[in-house]
């Protein structure tokens, strides 16, 4: 590592530090490449459990984004643009996903959503016959909660610094809201929107604990790729193993193509 | 027509303010923090009045506990864009989307206004790619396109040279002129509102 300006040198021992992080995070990447069957890698894929994974994790996933898209944007809007009372509070409690493990969201669900005893999810049930436990409503349900965050605090941040003179023209040229929406609010953030949205699905994806104790790990149903990688590794493998690269591939794909344009003002 | 009578201001009382606008070309002048640029805002919907009221046709906009808000004055009120993008045709289409127009009709008032502002020589360049003047001589052009029902021009000629400005001053007044439109000036230079305006309002 060479840096242009002498000042920017590191400290004694940084590089060492350094080079144990990269360590840390890239040998159990490497490792898991090493133990993949390549040459039987498609037919392993091919396994009836991990197709209907795989599916199962497609449509949950993306409908858990659009969820997280739908309601994610006007609470990003509303935290960043409003001046209501515990705005604050609100902040905080939003962003408790992120850092609470997956497996206490999942019971938090439960006593909330579930069918016996759950907060909403009793009446939810005896009124309108929806059940979320064991079910792909409630993967979705599972995946929405851990994505939310990640989607409004990239938006919030940059509705906060949106510039005004351009709405401030639309509207007077005759855009109401929405349409200021779509014209001005979303093309401006358009960065922060497309990252936001990738980390989001990535993260829903990716969801395992919240989704095993809140809708189960019953195959077909409710068995998403992560919950099938950690059945498999009893049952079968070498199917683990090739389903854990393929997810590992997708992620580095997202966060190829997003060239850290969520975290934005990284260094290219 | 456009009647204020009240007091205008960014949540403090600025100054008071009884005008009635016509269909003319006012020009607007006086030193920084006079209060010219609250006067569009306040018109055009973006501040309220302190206290007082605003009639647009005989209609109260402002006052008396009704807030129309600025997408249903349409008033267009232009300052310059801080983050212009896109080609000539997509920077004067703008306010033409943002007021509902199809695309056959917003191509239709582009090709006119770049005919009529002499924007040809800018036509083939993206918006990032002009300088400051040909920039300002876009934004005056998209201040006029369509169907404005009355147009708020704030510091239009700040970047011009002075072959532009001439040149812009002359297609401005004629266009306004043939719009027959309400327009208000806003600028420190008072020959540039002697030669483009039917009356001066001085903030002193």
């Amino acid at each position: 590592m060479t840096t242009s300006r002498s000042v920017d040198r590191s400290p004694r021992g940084f590089r060492v530090a350094a080079a144990v992080a990269v360590g840390l995070i890239a040998l159990p990447l490497i490792g898991l490449l090493t133990r993949v069957e390549w040459s039987r890698f498609v037919s392993l894929l091919g396994d009836a459990t991990v197709r209907a994974a795989l599916w199962l994790s497609l449509i949950t996933s993306l409908a858990a984004t659009v969820v997280a898209t739908v309601c994610g944007l006007p609470l990003a809007w509303a935290l960043a643009r409003g001046s209501w009372r515990g705005r604050s509070v609100v902040r905080s409690i939003v962003l408790v996903p992120l850092v609470i493990p997956p497996v206490v969201g999942g019971v938090a669900l439960l006593s909330a959503f579930g069918r016996t005893n759950g907060l909403v999810g009793e009446s939810l049930y005896s009124i309108f016959g929806v059940q979320f436990t064991f079910s792909a409503l409630g993967v979705v349900v599972a995946q929405s909660f851990v994505a939310l965050p990640f989607l409004t605090l990239s938006l919030e941040g940059a509705f906060a610094s949106l510039n005004n003179q351009s709405l401030d023209f639309a509207a007077t040229a005759g855009a109401g809201p929405w349409r200021r929406l779509f014209l001005v609010v979303i093309p401006s953030v358009r960065p922060a929107f497309i990252g936001g949205v990738a980390v989001a699905w990535a993260r829903a994806l990716g969801e395992f604990g919240a989704t095993v104790t809140f809708a189960g790990n019953i195959e077909g149903r409710t068995q998403t790729v992560p919950l099938a990688v950690y059945s498999l590794l009893e049952t079968n493998a070498p199917a683990a193993y090739a389903l854990s690269a393929l997810l590992l591939f997708v992620c580095v794909v997202v966060l190829v193509a997003l060239r850290g344009r969520w975290l934005g003002g990284i260094r290219p | 027509m456009i009647a204020i009578d009240g007091v205008i201001g960014h949540g403090a009382p600025l100054r008071r303010v009884a005008e009635t606008f016509t269909d003319e070309v006012v020009g607007l002048r006086g030193p920084n923090g006079s209060g010219k640029t609250t006067l569009l805002r306040t018109l055009s919907g973006l501040v309220p009045l302190v206290e007082g009221t605003l009639t647009i046709d005989g209609r109260v906009v402002d006052g008396g506990g009704t807030f129309v808000h600025p997408e249903d004055r349409r008033l267009r009120y232009v300052d310059r864009d801080p983050f212009p993008s896109g080609s000539l045709g997509q920077f004067l289409a703008f306010p033409l989307q943002c007021a509902g127009l199809g695309r056959r009709d917003r191509e239709r008032f582009v090709d006119e206004t770049v005919e009529t502002f002499g924007l040809g020589d800018l036509s083939t360049l993206s918006i990032r790619e002009m300088s400051q003047g040909q920039l300002a001589r876009a934004t005056i052009a998209r201040a006029c396109i369509g169907h404005p029902r009355a147009i708020f021009l704030d510091e239009p000629f700040r970047g011009l040279d002075e072959a532009n400005k001439e040149r812009m001053l002359t297609v401005l007044r004629e266009q306004l002129r043939a719009k027959g439109l309400l327009a208000i000036v806003v600028s420190h230079d008072p020959s540039d509102l002697t030669r483009l305006c039917d009356r001066v309002v001085s903030f002193d």
